[in-house]
C-alpha cells in the first residue's frame, strides 16, 4: 500500500524530526513563565562586578553594600565624605560631655519588612552578632572602643565607649553595622529581611537582582523621590558597560575608566559621579622579607628609579596627585611629604652601593586591571633604565591572592589601597607587623612602638606630630613605594540625581537619591 | 541498535566518572581558593579557616569526593559556595538563554553556510568559489570578541538600532527579546557559518567527482536532484560531525561573545564561577558540558546510519 515514494517517507521522517527539534529549542525559552511585569519606575545599575552575599552583615565586598543600603537600616547614615553622621533609625543623639556615653533615640515606627517594629532590642541583638560572627564580618573594627551597650528602653540605645573616639559616630553607617531582625537571621543569605527602603525580590547570580520599595519605609520623603524598582546588573567589561549608559539601557554605569571621562563629559545625556576626595592610593608593593628587594638600598634606589609622572599619565590618564605622605591632603593630621624625584643616576648609585652594579632579575606580580597593568608596564621600563631586568607576570586575581598577596611570591606587586578615617586605621593594617593589608612583611620595631603611641592619645597635634615621624621612617625604609591618589567615578545618565561616589571609590549617598522617571 | 544504544549510555556513565574524578581534583589542585577570595584583601587567617570549615573544604580531598558523590547520585549538586543557591538551579536558569542563542547562531549560520558551501562546492575555482573562500576565511580569522564589539558599536551605539547587550526572555517580550538575540546570533552564527561553509565545500568537491553522481546525471536526474538528494547527503557526514562539536561547544557557553553581549548564559556563569572558585557550580556546569558533548556525539553517530547505511552498529 505505498503511495508515497520511499524517500518522501524518508524526507517526511526527516521533517517531522527537525520540527521536534525546533519545537523543543524554541520552546524551551518561550516555557520559562514570564517574570512578574514590573510596574512604575525602574532603577538600573550596570555594576563592574556581582555581588558576594545578600548577608551584608558577613561582606567583605564593596559590591555587596549597594543591596546592604538598600535592603538593611542602621542607625545613621553619613555624607558623601564619610565625615558626618545624619540620623537613620536613631532620630537624635546626645553625648556626654567626657564623650564616653551616647544614648540614641530611636525613630518610633521603623518596620522590618515581616511588619514587626525595630526596637532597642534589636540594635542589642544585631550588635552581640557582630561579635559573634567577628571573624568573618568587618562590623567589629567600628565597635573596637566600644566598653558596653545596652537598651535603656524601647526606644532608647545606650552606649559606653572605653575612650573617646571622634569616628565612633561616623563609623556607624558601616553597612556591616545593619539592624537584623533576629526571627530571620537564618535567612539573611537567601532571602535577606531588613528594614531598609527597599526589599528583596530575587537574585540571578551572573544575571541581576532586583529590588522593589518598601512602601512601609518610615521616611516618606525620601520615597517619594525614590524609583519603585531598582534592578542590580554586573557587567564586567567596562566598554559594555559605557555602551549600555549611552544607548540608555542602564541608568548608571558603575566605575568607568578614567580615558572615558572626557568624551562622558561633552555627552548633554550623561554626568559623571565624582569623588570628593579620594582615598585610596596607588603603591608598588616590595617584598621585605625575602630576594633582593628585601635590601633596603634596593627599595630606595627603585623609588628613585619609578618616572611618577608616567604612571599617573599611562596609568591613571592623569587624574591624580603625587604626594608620598600615606594620609590624605586635606585631613586633619596630614603632613606634607614630598616623593622622591626621578632620579636615575641616584638610583644606579644605589643599586651599586647595594652590590648590583651589574645589574638585577625582579618579578612584578600582578593580576589584569586597568591601573596595575600599565603602571607595571611603566616601572618596567625604568627598571630596565637602571639595570634591574624585570619580568611581569599577570595572573589570575585568585591566583594573586593566595600566592602573591598571601603567600609572598613575588618581588614587585601593586594596589590601589584604600584608607579609613583614622590615621591609625589607615596605616597600621599595612605597615604593622600582621596587618590584614601587610603583604610587603614589612616589620620595624620603632614604627610598631609609634603605632601604640598613636593611639593612646587623643590630642590631635601630639597625634599628628607622631604620624609625621612614622611616615618619615616609612620614606626612609620605603616598604612600598607611594606613586598617586586614585580616583574613580561613575557615569549617569541626567535623570538620576543625588548619587556620589565615596571617598574609596565605591557609588553612594542612596539616601539622597532622586529618581523617578 | 539497541545494544548500541546500551552500550552508549553505558559508557557516557563512564565518562562522567572520569570526568567527575578529574574536575573534582583540578580545581582543586589549580591555585586560588574561595575563602581567600570571599575575605579579600584584608581577611586574616582565622577568617579563612571559619570560612573553610564552613564550606567543608578543610576535609581531605578525597573526602570531599566522596561526600559530593554520594550527594550528586541523590540528585543534589550542592549549593552555591556564593549565592546559596542550588547549583542545578543556577546552570537551569542559564539554559534558556544558552539555547536561544546556540539555536539562533545555529540557524544564522546553516543559512549561510549551505547555500554558499554548495555554490561553491559545486563550481570550484571559479570567482563565486574564491569570493566565499575569502569571506570564509575572513570570518575564521577575525576574532568573535573583535567582530562583536563593532557591531556593537555600530548598530548599538552609533546607529542605536539595537540593545547593545542583555537578554530578555521569548516569552516576556518576544520583539524585544529577538532585537537583543540578533548581535549575538549574527556574532556567532557568522563564525559558525565560516568554518561549516568550509567543510561543506569540501565534502562536495569529493562528492561531485564521484560515480554514483555520473550515474545520477546519466540516468536523466535534473541538477538539482543531482545536488540536493545525491550529493548533498553524502557530502553532510563530515559537516554533521563539526557541526555537533560546535553546537556542543556552544551549549558549553560562548564565554567571549556572553561577555561582550552581556548574555547571562551558561558560559558567564562558568566564567564567574571559575573567578570566585564556586567549586559546587563548576562541577555542575562542567558535568552538564559532558553530558551535552557526549550525548551529541551519540546521537551524530545515530545520524550517521542513517545518512550512510554502510555504517552499521553490530556488536561483537
Amino acid at each position: 500500500m505505498k503511495i508515497f515514494p520511499k524517500w518522501l517517507h524518508i524526507e517526511a521522517a526527516r521533517h517531522a524530526c527537525m520540527l521536534i527539534f525546533l519545537a523543543c529549542i524554541v520552546g524551551i525559552p518561550l516555557s520559562v513563565t514570564a517574570q512578574e511585569s514590573s510596574t512604575g519606575s525602574v532603577f538600573r545599575l550596570g555594576s563592574w562586578s556581582d555581588m558576594t552575599t545578600l548577608d551584608i552583615t558577613k561582606s567583605n565586598s564593596s559590591q555587596d553594600m549597594h543591596a546592604g543600603e538598600w535592603v538593611f537600616c542602621r542607625l545613621v547614615w553619613t555624607d558623601s565624605t564619610l565625615s558626618q553622621a545624619i540620623p537613620q533609625v536613631a532620630e537624635s543623639w546626645d553625648v556626654s560631655d567626657d564623650g564616653l556615653t551616647y544614648v540614641f533615640h530611636l525613630r518610633h515606627g521603623v518596620l522590618f519588612h515581616n511588619g514587626r517594629e525595630l526596637k532597642a532590642s534589636d540594635v542589642v541583638f544585631s550588635w552581640d552578632r557582630v561579635a559573634e560572627i567577628a571573624d568573618v564580618g568587618r562590623g567589629d573594627e567600628n565597635l573596637a572602643d566600644v566598653a558596653s551597650y545596652e537598651a535603656t528602653s524601647d526606644y532608647e540605645f545606650t552606649v559606653t565607649l572605653q575612650r573617646p573616639s571622634p569616628i565612633f559616630l561616623t563609623g556607624l553607617s558601616q553597612w556591616a553595622l545593619a539592624i537584623v531582625p533576629q526571627e530571620s537571621v537564618d535567612t539573611l543569605e537567601t532571602a535577606p529581611v531588613g528594614c531598609g527602603p527597599y526589599t528583596f525580590v530575587e537574585w540571578i547570580p551572573g544575571d541581576h537582582a532586583t529590588y522593589r520599595k518598601f512602601a512601609d519605609y518610615w521616611d516618606k520623603e525620601m520615597l517619594a523621590r525614590l524609583p519603585d524598582e531598582i534592578r542590580f546588573i554586573p557587567v564586567a567589561e567596562p566598554q559594555s558597560r559605557l555602551n549600555l549608559v549611552q544607548t540608555g539601557q542602564v541608568d548608571v554605569a558603575e566605575d568607568i575608566p578614567a580615558q572615558n571621562w572626557e568624551s562622558i563629559q561633552s555627552d548633554p545625556n550623561l554626568h559623571l559621579i565624582e569623588q570628593a576626595f579620594s582615598s585610596s592610593y596607588l603603591i608598588y608593593i616590595f617584598q621585605n622579607e625575602t630576594g633582593p628587594t628585601s635590601d633596603v638600598n634596593v627599595r630606595r634606589a627603585i623609588s628613585y628609579a619609578i618616572d611618577r609622572d608616567a604612571v599617573l599619565q599611562v596609568a591613571l590618564f592623569g587624574h591624580g596627585d603625587i604626594d608620598c605622605a600615606f594620609i590624605p591632603r586635606g585631613h586633619w593630621a596630614y603632613t606634607q611629604f614630598d616623593c622622591p624625584t626621578y632620579d636615575p643616576d641616584m638610583a644606579r648609585q644605589l643599586l651599586a652601593d647595594a652590590g648590583y652594579a651589574d645589574g638585577l632579575s625582579l618579578r612584578i606580580v600582578t593580576y589584569e586591571h586597568p591601573i596595575y597593568v600599565p603602571a607595571a608596564e611603566v616601572l618596567q621600563q625604568n627598571l630596565a633604565d637602571i639595570g634591574i631586568d624585570a619580568q611581569i607576570d599577570v595572573v589570575e586575581r585568585a591566583v594573586w591572592l593566595d600566592d602573591a598577596w598571601r603567600g609572598g611570591n613575588f618581588d614587585i606587586t601593586l594596589a590601589a589601597l584604600t584608607r579609613e578615617p583614622d590615621p591609625d586605621g589607615m596605616m597600621s593594617s599595612v605597615f604593622r607587623q600582621g596587618g590584614g593589608n601587610n603583604s610587603s612583611r614589612y616589620y620595624n620595631a620603632e614604627v610598631e612602638d609609634l603605632f601604640d603611641q598613636g593611639k593612646s592619645t587623643a590630642d590631635p597635634d601630639v597625634r599628628r606630630e607622631i604620624y609625621a615621624q612614622l611616615q618619615a621612617i616609612l620614606l626612609e625604609d620605603v616598604p612600598v613605594a607611594k606613586v598617586s591618589s586614585v580616583y574613580r567615578a561613575s557615569v549617569a545618565n541626567i535623570a538620576v540625581e543625588g548619587l556620589c561616589t565615596l571617598p574609596q571609590g565605591i557609588l553612594g549617598c542612596w539616601n539622597t537619591l532622586n529618581f523617578t522617571s | 541498535m539497541y545494544f548500541y544504544i546500551l552500550r552508549r549510555f553505558i559508557q557516557l556513565l563512564v565518562v562522567m566518572v572520569i570526568m567527575s574524578v578529574i574536575v573534582f581534583g583540578m580545581l582543586r589542585l589549580i591555585p586560588g581558593d574561595p575563602a581567600t577570595i570571599f575575605v579579600g584583601t584584608e581577611g586574616d587567617q582565622t577568617a579563612i579557616d571559619s570560612i573553610r570549615r564552613d564550606l567543608g573544604l578543610d576535609q581531605p580531598i578525597y573526602v570531599q569526593y566522596v561526600f559530593w558523590l554520594g550527594r550528586v547520585l541523590q540528585g543534589d549538586f550542592g549549593t552555591s559556595f556564593i549565592s546559596k543557591q542550588p547549583a542545578i538551579d543556577l546552570v537551569a536558569a542559564k539554559l534558556p538563554a544558552t539555547i536561544l542563542l546556540t539555536a539562533a547562531a545555529a540557524i544564522v549560520g546553516l543559512s549561510i553556510a549551505f547555500p554558499v558551501g554548495i555554490l561553491s562546492g559545486i563550481k570550484p575555482n571559479t570567482w563565486i568559489d574564491y569570493l566565499a573562500s575569502f569571506v570564509s576565511l575572513f570570518g575564521i580569522a577575525v576574532p568573535t570578541f573583535w567582530f562583536g564589539m563593532m557591531l556593537v558599536l555600530a548598530f548599538g551605539v552609533q546607529l542605536k538600532l539595537l540593545p547593545t547587550g542583555g537578554y530578555v526572555p521569548l516569552s516576556e517580550d518576544g520583539w524585544l527579546s529577538l532585537k537583543h538575540l540578533a548581535l549575538p546570533a549574527l556574532t556567532l552564527g557568522l563564525h559558525l557559518a565560516a568554518t561549516q561553509t568550509r567543510f561543506i565545500r569540501s565534502g562536495m568537491i569529493d562528492v561531485m567527482t564521484a560515480d554514483y553522481i555520473v550515474t545520477a546525471r546519466s540516468k536523466g536526474l535534473r541538477e538539482r536532484a543531482v545536488i540536493l538528494r545525491h550529493a548533498l547527503k553524502n557530502a553532510l557526514l563530515t559537516v554533521v560531525t563539526v557541526l555537533a562539536l560546535d553546537i556542543g561547544a556552544l551549549l558549553g557557553g560562548a564565554i567571549i561573545t556572553e561577555a561582550v553581549f552581556i548574555w547571562p548564559g551558561v558560559g558567564s556563569l562558568l566564567i564567574s564561577s571559575v573567578n570566585s572558585r564556586d567549586y559546587p557550580v563548576l562541577q555542575t556546569v562542567i558535568l552538564f558540558t559532558v553530558i551535552i558533548y557526549v550525548s551529541i556525539n551519540s546521537l551524530v553517530d545515530i545520524v550517521y546510519a542513517y545518512l550512510d547505511p554502510r555504517i552499521r552498529f553490530e556488536t561483537r
